[in-house]
């Protein structure tokens, strides 16, 4: 685990590292002697544990620990300090722990075991982490929403089979999930999925499919709850991930960068297993559907340019042709399978490539190929 | 999930417990005036968490929950209470909460979340799922 210190005072900031250190457990990130100045570093290090100082001048340890707790909610918190009166806001702030100044080993190594705790499954639930990529942590998803929406067991390593009593149950299932953790007006529910049903028995179908998906996750999934407030609902999920969602964060960081973060974008676009949704046609989820196919469209494209680059040919062919499956009518996919072949030293299969694309096109969708796709063609030729 | 309650302010006895009872998922299993009582109860029900005053006259919530603790030991114990004193000994004592009265919904909310996603698995309400609605 990664722990940074955070205390306007260096002495108190050296003796607390020092003790930590003999400790083991953890790792010393980072020192600052500024609220601000670590509040700046958490966007660019990965951290699991922040010792907090609270006499601090500008910003102090209460404010930050606020701030870390709205931006960054898996950090664990624990206050040094040498002031006593400030224990019930730590308890608000939902702090790991809270040490008085000064610090003995023994109290410290309390508080470390404390962590551990609570950072609980998190870690150890990861599969073999990427070495490469710091900042990456593979995860795999408790809740599968890619092509068709499913639970994962994550003891088991396996789908396990869920009976939906109506597709109605499945498809508000997938709303709230969609959703990710909002409020939604049980009035919004029904509009959605039972448009044309007198409100009242409309009313007893949602109540009914509440209580089969509270069912489902209680043997299923415990750590998730669905709630009902002010005739809203939502559903919370503890710590389980979902793929699509879990995919879609990964994407924003991982496009541009592929070559970098070779290992996880490998992970990430294994876990693609079609459309987001795809099985159901939601029309809810169409937008969201066509973004993340887009994200993966171009991922997969710069990866294939990575590997390629790299010497990797066939690893950059495969990659190609799974997305040609599923984008057949994509000229830069095309363009890119023929100049990997060329580069594999095969021309042949090159030109086959395009001759092929060029039937389909003519074939499914009446058009030719675009100029650079001819051309490079005819380069090859 | 499980709850006892034990205060010996009754108004703020039965404030708290109508806040619980908001929750569909919370079952308060017991709850007493007295520790004396509570010690008793707890070790035979074995709730999920103790939700406790820390000023009870004779024998102090923190020392009855401590006596608590001694026979269960991952007891969560949840204060709720006038007094800030005790707010650092909960801290050397892990506690898992510590609200000030009078409580507000958000507070107990946040804690309640927090319940939720430790007891997770070992949440046995019986039949309380749809009784919000």
């Amino acid at each position: 685990m990664r722990a940074m210190l955070v205390d306007d005072e260096k002495p108190a900031l050296v003796h607390l590292e020092r003790l930590i250190r003999a400790d083991g457990r953890l790792e010393v990130i980072s020192l600052c002697t500024s609220a601000r100045e670590g509040i700046e570093l958490l966007q660019k290090e990965p951290i699991d544990v922040v010792f907090l100082d609270i006499g601090m001048p500008e910003m102090n340890g209460l404010e930050a620990a606020e701030y870390i707790q709205q931006h960054y909610p898996g950090i664990a918190i624990i206050f040094v300090t040498a002031y006593s009166e400030y224990a019930v806001e730590a308890f608000d702030l939902q702090a790991i722990d809270y040490l008085l100044k000064p610090i003995g080993s023994t109290r410290l190594q309390k508080a470390i075991a404390r962590i551990s705790v609570n950072l609980r499954a998190e870690i150890e639930e990861l599969p073999a982490a990427s070495p490469a990529a710091k900042t990456f942590q593979a995860e795999t998803p408790g809740i599968l929403m890619f092509r068709r929406l499913e639970l994962y067991d994550l003891q088991a390593k396996q789908v396990f089979p869920v009976k939906w009593r109506t597709t109605k149950s499945q498809e508000l299932f997938a709303y709230l999930l969609h959703q990710k953790e909002q409020w939604i007006p049980r009035d919004e529910l029904i509009e959605l999925l039972w448009t044309d049903m007198p409100n009242d028995k409309a009313a007893t179908h949602l109540h009914t499919s509440v209580y089969q998906i509270r069912k489902l996750l209680k043997t299923g999934k415990p750590e998730m709850t669905l709630e009902y407030r002010q005739e809203s609902y939502r559903l919370l999920r503890g710590n389980v991930v979902t793929d699509a969602e879990y995919v879609e964060q990964q994407f924003e960081q991982l496009i541009g960068c592929a070559h970098e973060e070779t290992e996880a974008v490998n992970w990430i676009l294994s876990l693609w297993r079609g459309g987001y949704l795809a099985h159901h046609d939601y029309t809810w989820a169409e937008s969201r559907a066509e973004k993340l196919e887009r994200q993966r469209f171009r991922l997969t494209l710069e990866f294939a340019q990575v590997q390629k680059n790299k010497g990797s040919v066939d690893e950059a062919i495969r990659l190609l042709i799974a997305l040609q499956e599923d984008e057949p009518y994509a000229e830069e996919v095309c363009r890119e399978l023929m100049t990997t072949y060329e580069a594999a030293g095969n021309k042949r299969l090159a030109r086959e490539c395009y001759q092929a694309f060029e039937q389909r096109l003519d074939e499914e969708l009446g058009t030719t190929p675009e100029i650079k796709t001819v051309q490079i063609y005819e380069r090859l030729s | 999930m499980r709850i006892y309650l034990l205060d010996n302010d009754q108004a703020s006895w039965v404030q708290t417990s109508q806040m619980l009872s908001h929750y569909s998922d919370v079952e308060l299993v017991g709850s007493s005036y007295e520790s004396d009582f509570a010690l008793d109860d707890v070790l035979v029900l074995k709730p999920d968490a103790l939700f406790v005053e820390t000023r009870l006259g004779s024998l102090s919530g923190f020392a009855a929950s401590q006596r608590i603790r001694q026979y269960l030991p991952d007891l969560r114990v949840v204060y709720v209470t006038t007094s800030r004193a005790y707010a650092l000994q909960a801290f050397e004592q892990q506690a898992f909460d510590y609200l000030l009265k009078p409580l507000t919904g958000e507070r107990l909310e946040q804690t309640i979340v927090r319940l939720r996603r430790v007891c997770g698995c070992d949440i046995h309400t019986k039949a309380t799922t749809n009784k919000m609605e």
